[in-house]
């Protein structure tokens, strides 16, 4: 007995130290972000706002963010969409090659950023497609499709057929089966998929390092290009901003997805 | 005032005409022909995989059949969309909308049918009425237990009067006294609608106290069709004789056969004599005889009949199930009221079995196996 609760402890400060390697960089980051000096520091010498205030008040940052949150917003909708319809026809349909096009649709997952970077700006550039709002949604929503399609698809697998059948049955189109049976049911998931794409792209920066233009980039960019050449606290303030906001969403995501599972066994 | 479910139209009949269906190499059902009379309880009666379901899935529309017509009345529904059928299905784990109360529901498919508020109220409440769950509207379906589940389902698929209800196994989720108490419900409700009811099962003693007709259905045929008393006293075949009833199956072998009388010999080497039959001098057969024909004696010298020996006696409640063994390891069993004296023979005894001609059933040839 107590050499297992031994092998337990030591299993838990093993998960502990795991926990704390991954989260140090970020948790380090918010202290360093109160620094009242013109470089980032730890520990930082004493405590000031300044750093927030220049974030929320220098235009370029400002643009750059809202630019962000406008792709994010767009390529949210676009792959919930998408990201919704290709699961309904994966799960429940009867498609030829349906294991090929569901590796084509998760691909993005595995395939190296930077391959996808360059690729698309190869592509990109002679449309006139770098630096424009359509581009980042488009390769945003490309690569934001397979974070929906996957908690989609398995809250659409938990669904017994058997409902729309019902549905149908009952006198019901298969349009208004999905509006007022599935939908309804698989909600959650689509929330949290929507959350997942969201941040997808906001967080996405390979891709979007590579297709910013000067008057549109990311966010993300624009922190690499402060990085190289002022790599002042400004960063340490937007970047805890971010996680602090990030971390409200996927606290909603995950609820969500909790609401979604089945409650009896 | 009290239109709606009380006076509704009576149930249509329904021809399944030549139907198959294959599914890559099996054939899931193989040309079925019958006609389901307007307002008939028929069940469908078979092993599993024996194309029950896919046959319901066909008359629902969610199956196409590769062969053959679907008609309902005059209609014929063979490519009509399921959701234009106005046939009600209820399925087997009852297909509930988890999301809505029982009230909506049962509304489902009268707004499906645009039907307004005041009309839709009235028919609601007269379904929970019919199934007695006037008090529950408001809940939601897992608030309620197994049984008034499926007292839902029934609502919400006649509450728009269809002319024919589909059911698969609509009771094969209950505990056994359940199962009892809404079977006896549903014949009356049936009747009280007079909706042709289509029901699948692979209950044979549900399917016997159940329906005004049974189909049997063994990989993907239709072997017998008729009624309950029918199926049990006439099996067509060895097989619908041993899945209808408990029924004992004595092979072996025509010896004489003339236009009056035949005489058969068991695998073990008895012979007896059997009603006139078509089967040739040195045809296999076997012999179907039902355990309750079965008249068990103690053995005495010159008795008819055939000599055995009990081996065990097995207590059922009203009667007892007598196995004896006969010459050649053959098993015979008898079914005796438990108060009889026959009853109260030991194990170990040498008995003599026998049964009138007329209650035995030859069959030519063997059983495929199952
Ligand atoms: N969708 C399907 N795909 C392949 N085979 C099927 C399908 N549905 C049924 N079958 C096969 O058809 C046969 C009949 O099945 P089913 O109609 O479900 O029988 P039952 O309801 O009598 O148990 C079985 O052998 C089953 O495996
Ligand atoms: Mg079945």
């Amino acid at each position: 007995m107590t050499s297992r609760s031994i092998g337990e402890w030591a299993f838990r400060a093993a998960c502990l130290l795991v926990l704390v390697f991954l989260m140090l960089p970020t948790l380090i980051i918010a202290p360093m972000s109160l620094s009242p000096d013109n470089y980032l520091h730890f520990p930082p010498p004493g405590l000031s706002l300044r750093w927030y205030r220049a974030f929320l008040f220098a235009p370029d940052w400002i643009d750059a963010t809202l630019f962000s949150l406008q792709v994010a917003a767009l390529t949210m909708v676009a792959s919930v969409l998408i990201g919704t319809a290709g699961s309904v026809a994966l799960v429940r349909g009867r498609l030829p090659g349906r294991q090929a096009i569901e590796a084509l649709l998760l691909a993005p997952l595995i395939i190296p950023p930077i391959i996808v970077a360059i690729a698309v700006y190869l592509q990109f550039a002679p449309l006139g497609l770098t630096g424009t709002i359509t581009g980042f949604v488009l390769i945003h929503t490309a690569l934001a499709v397979p974070y929906v399609v996957l908690v989609v698809s398995a809250a659409l697998q938990r669904l017994p057929p058997s409902l729309e059948l019902a549905g149908l049955n009952l006198g019901a189109s298969r349009l208004t089966c999905f509006r007022r049976i599935v939908l309804p049911l698989i909600a959650p998931a689509v929330l949290a998929g929507a959350v997942f794409a969201f941040l997808a792209s906001f967080d996405e920066t390979v891709v979007s390092f590579f297709i910013s233009g000067t008057e549109h980039k990311t966010v993300t960019r624009k922190m690499f290009e402060d990085i190289e050449f002022n790599l002042s606290p400004v960063i340490a303030a937007a970047s805890t901003l971010f996680v602090v906001a990030t971390i409200a969403l996927m606290v909603v995501a995950n609820a969500s997805r909790m609401a979604s599972k089945p409650q009896k066994n | 005032m009290n239109r709606g479910i009380a006076t509704r139209n009576s149930g249509l009949s329904v021809h399944i005409d030549g139907v198959s269906r294959r599914y890559g190499r099996v054939t899931a059902v193989a040309d079925v022909s019958l006609q389901v009379a307007a307002g008939e309880f028929l069940s469908l009666l078979g092993p599993s995989g024996s194309g029950k379901t896919t046959l319901l899935m066909m008359l629902a529309g969610f199956e196409q059949p590769d062969e053959g017509r679907l008609l309902v009345g005059d209609r014929d529904l063979t490519h009509v969309a399921p959701n234009k059928r106005g046939i009600a299905m209820v399925f087997q784990r009852y297909a509930l909308f988890p999301h809505m109360t029982v009230a909506e529901n049962i509304a489902f498919p009268l707004r499906t049918r645009g039907i307004g508020r005041a009309e839709r109220d009235e028919k609601i409440r007269n379904a929970l009425a019919m199934v007695k769950l006037d008090e529950y509207a408001a809940r939601k379906p897992a608030e309620l237990s197994g049984g008034q589940q499926q007292r839902v389902a029934l609502a919400r698929a006649i509450v728009f009067d269809p002319p024919v209800i589909l059911m698969d196994e609509p009771l094969g989720a209950l505990d056994k006294k359940l199962r009892q108490h809404m079977q006896v419900e549903l014949k009356q409700l049936q009747r009280r609608l007079g909706a042709t009811v289509i029901y699948v099962t692979h209950d044979q003693e549900e399917a016997l106290t159940m329906s005004d007709r049974v189909a049997v259905m063994n990989h993907g045929r239709l072997v017998q069709l008729g009624f309950p008393r029918e199926l049990y006293d006439r099996p067509a075949d060895p097989f619908v004789a041993d899945f209808i009833g408990d029924m004992n199956l004595l092979p072996g072998t025509i010896t004489a056969a003339s236009g009056s009388a035949c005489t058969i010999q068991l695998d073990g080497g008895l012979a007896f004599g059997i009603a006139p039959h078509p089967l040739v001098a040195g045809a296999a057969a076997r012999v179907a005889i039902r355990p309750e024909h079965v008249v068990l004696s103690p053995a005495r010298a010159g008795a008819p009949g055939l000599q055995g020996r009990l081996t065990q006696t097995v207590f059922n409640g009203g009667t007892t199930v007598i196995l004896v063994e006969l010459p050649g390891g053959t098993m015979l069993h008898a079914s005796v009221g438990t108060r009889s004296e026959q009853a109260a023979l030991q194990p170990g005894a040498p008995v003599v079995a026998s049964w009138a001609p007329d209650q035995a059933i030859v069959f030519s040839g063997f059983a495929p196996p199952a």
